[in-house]
């Protein structure tokens, strides 16, 4: 995960301020392999979905395919302040949280997106 | 409910009482910020997600944004008010009152929404092939399929917790207090709800299901100090509740999955079956906690502390009953300048009712071989008695340089650590001329003892930086795990009942001669930490710190468990110019283990 957060005074009314998440998570199986016993003979196709030999029914190498877990999330948020006067405060802000789901399985496709506008004022007393 | 409109009323009093004091004080202060807005959100593709914690239901509406921060008082009160209100299912609100007048009190409300995934279940879904007369692969009959009666369902559990807490002070006893308490937990929604028919997964079927969940707790106490002795006590009721009646929904006739047949053979091995039963049900249940604490100063001496605790829970569904009783003793002593040594004695038993679980017979038809009695006297793992044992000690080996020692002895004794429905044992008996034999289990009970050492140093470098460095062994002799839980030996021999037309050694079948010990739990670990910061310059500092862990189990009988973690993370604060902030940061966390994979064939 990687973050930053910037603040700027760009004068005494006008600030800007930045944040950002850059978040990656992975996870997989090994691929492995299941012995059998050895009287199980090599040379007959069990199905058509394993092709080759009956031991390629009993093939677990692609069981890490399945179970694979791939996200990619960025989150940003830009804003300005501005100083109306020693008490009050406007401000504005954007923020954007980006979520990609590389490895879509149990939970269907999460890729998704949300953008949240924000205004107000601030008082202080 | 009601108890929580009395509180906020008391609440709401109390927040008018403070400035009527102020008023009558004179020289009262309010400081504070007051923010007032709006916001508005739209999402593309699935926001589930990405929006795990936001309400998802006031999308494209302006909603009003609005945070209240104040503090204030009178020479003779303090209090401090925060509103935070986002949208109807997030906001918060919390009061906090101290007075001269021996009272305080202290007020919250919290409330958030949790989105939860949908479980699509697509991925059961198979079937068998058959080889027709012509030997061409045709669809055979046995299947795994799936039914999802809500489809298009959205998952979400809104949270709410209120608290209130008041304390009155005894001005005729040195740090006399007496207090009280309520807090509410509720839990509402719908969450997806998974049953499995009978052959275990070969049908899954998925529901909505209603989620009107509430806690309820009450806390009450008085503590003092006379002369030396500091003594409390507190009493601690809590109160669940399920509102909701648990959903139902049919189970099938019991029969063999592709002719329907069998039904005596099938039907001998279920408890149940052709019949409409409640399913995830969540019982009432009510906790009463008894704590007496003392503490004594002995001066130059140091400080001994004592405590005992009486727990008793029952599940109002079965009228099942825990109880947990507790004893825990320190002491903490200054031996000279350098060194303070700090010892903990602790030691609980953990009781719950045993429960007989009655069934029918096994194969009661089947007289010859079958018609066992697997009646069972569960005994719960949660049964324990535990002692524990801690010597702290600290070493101040120069200015600003210490150097800490501590050992942790736990042992741990339980009746039955696991304790399985029936053992399949391979006597040659029965059922079956090769013969195993279904018997009820005995629990596997055993007892765990861990030694936990730990050393740590830290030191300061000058004023501008600091570090320190921590590594922890501890070593577990017979670690909680599940004995049998996994890997068969295919059945063996001639003649096996339960071998017709498979070849030898190729049936496997579930719960019978499992074999394999599984657990990920270590019987050994290594911990090392680093962490330190350190002030660059006025205008920039860094902080990073690094964990690895490495544990290992090889007491286990089919496999050798792992498990390696390594977390590195650095921060950097630094400020260019008066007017530019900047925070950097980056950390990843890195795990890998292993485990033993035995597959069940589809089909036995």
């Amino acid at each position: 995960m990687f973050f930053v957060n910037a603040n700027l005074t760009a004068s005494p009314k006008v600030s800007f301020f930045m944040e950002g998440v850059y978040t990656t998570a992975k996870g997989s199986f090994d691929p492995f392999d299941l012995p059998l016993p050895d009287d199980i003979p090599a040379d007959v196709a069990i199905s058509p979905d394993h092709v080759g030999d009956s031991k390629g029914a009993y093939d677990f190498t692609g069981i890490g395919d399945y179970s694979d877990l791939d996200y990619t999330t960025l989150e940003g948020t830009f804003g300005v302040n501005y100083k109306l006067d020693q008490r009050a405060t406007l401000y504005g802000s954007v923020n954007v949280v980006d979520l990609q789901d590389d490895q879509t399985y149990v939970y269907g496709d999460l890729t998704g997106n949300i953008v949240t506008y924000a205004t107000g004022m601030t008082v202080g007393f | 409910m009601h108890k929580r409109i009395l509180l906020m009323t008391i609440a709401a009093l109390l927040v008018c009482w403070a400035p009527v004091g102020m008023a009558d004080d004179g020289g009262g202060f309010v400081t504070g910020t007051a923010t007032a807005g709006a916001h508005i959100s739209d999402s593309t593709d699935n926001p589930v997600r990405v929006g795990e914690y936001v309400n998802l239901e006031d999308f494209e509406d302006v909603m009003a944004d609005m945070v209240l921060d104040l503090f204030g008082g009178t020479p003779n009160t303090l209090y401090t008010v925060g509103l935070t209100y986002r949208d109807n299912s997030t906001k918060s609100i919390d009061f906090n009152l101290w007075t001269k007048n021996y009272i305080s009190a202290d007020f919250g409300y919290d409330s958030f929404i949790h989105n939860m995934d949908h479980d699509y279940l697509q991925n059961m879904q198979a079937k068998e092939a058959s080889v027709d007369a012509d030997g061409n692969f045709v669809p055979g009959g046995k299947q795994i399929y799936h039914t999802d009666n809500d489809p298009m369902g959205r998952y979400f559990i809104q949270y709410e917790k209120f608290h209130g807490n008041v304390k009155v002070d005894l001005p005729f006893m040195e740090g006399g207090q007496v207090y009280g308490g309520y807090g509410e937990q509720t839990r509402s929604g719908f969450k997806q709800t998974m049953t499995i028919d009978h052959c275990a997964f070969c049908h899954v079927e998925s529901n909505a299901q209603r989620i009107d969940q509430r806690t309820e707790t009450w806390t009450a106490g008085i503590k003092g100090t006379v002369g030396k002795a500091s003594v409390q006590y507190e009493y601690t009721s809590r109160d669940y509740y399920d509102h909701t009646g648990a959903p139902e929904r049919r189970w099938l006739n019991a029969s063999h999955p592709v002719n329907g047949g069998s039904e005596e053979e099938f039907a001998s091995r279920d408890i149940f079956e052709d019949v409409t039963l409640p399913y995830g049900q969540s019982a009432d249940s009510e906790k009463d906690v008894h704590n007496v604490a003392m503490k004594v100063d002995l001066d130059r001496a140091g400080t001994l502390k004592g405590s005992y605790t009486h727990t008793k829970s029952t599940n109002d569904f079965t009228n099942i009953e825990g109880k947990v009783d507790a004893f825990s003793a320190g002491y903490a002593v200054k031996l000279n300048p350098n060194w303070r040594l700090t010892a903990r004695f602790l030691t609980y038993e953990d009781k719950v009712d045993d429960y007989f679980v009655d069934l029918p017979n096994f194969r009661a038809y089947d007289t010859t071989y079958g018609n066992l009695d697997f009646d069972w006297n569960r005994i719960s793992a949660a049964n324990r008695t535990v002692t524990q044992g801690d010597v702290n000690l600290n070493w101040k080996l120069a200015k600003r340089k210490h150097l800490n020692f501590s050992w942790r002895l736990q042992v741990i004794d339980r009746d039955a650590m696991a304790q399985n429905q029936t053992n399949y044992i391979f006597d040659g008996i029965n059922p079956g001329n090769d013969g195993a034999t279904l018997v009820p289990s005995e629990p596997y009970a055993d007892k765990t003892t861990i030694n936990r050492l730990k050393l740590r140093y830290n030191a300061r470098l000058g004023m501008k930086g600091n570090y320190n460095f921590t590594y922890t062994y501890t070593n577990v002799d017979k670690p909680y795990m599940n004995p049998w839980a996994g890997c068969e030996h295919s059945l063996q021999g001639t003649g096996s009942a339960h071998t017709g037309g498979a070849a030898e050694g190729r049936v496997y079948y579930y719960q019978r001669q499992r074999y394999g010990n599984g657990t990920n739990m270590p019987s050994q670990a290594h911990q090392f930490a680093l962490r330190g910061s350190y002030q660059l310059s006025p205008r920039t500092s860094i902080s990073a710190f690094a964990n690895y862990a490495h544990d290992k189990n090889d007491d286990l009988n089919v496999y050798e468990y792992t498990r390696d973690m390594f977390t590195p993370g650095i921060n950097l604060w630094t400020a260019p110019s008066d007017r530019l902030l900047f925070t950097l940061g980056w950390d990843n966390m890195w795990v890998q283990s292993n485990a033993n994979m035995c597959p069940p064939f589809f089909d036995g």
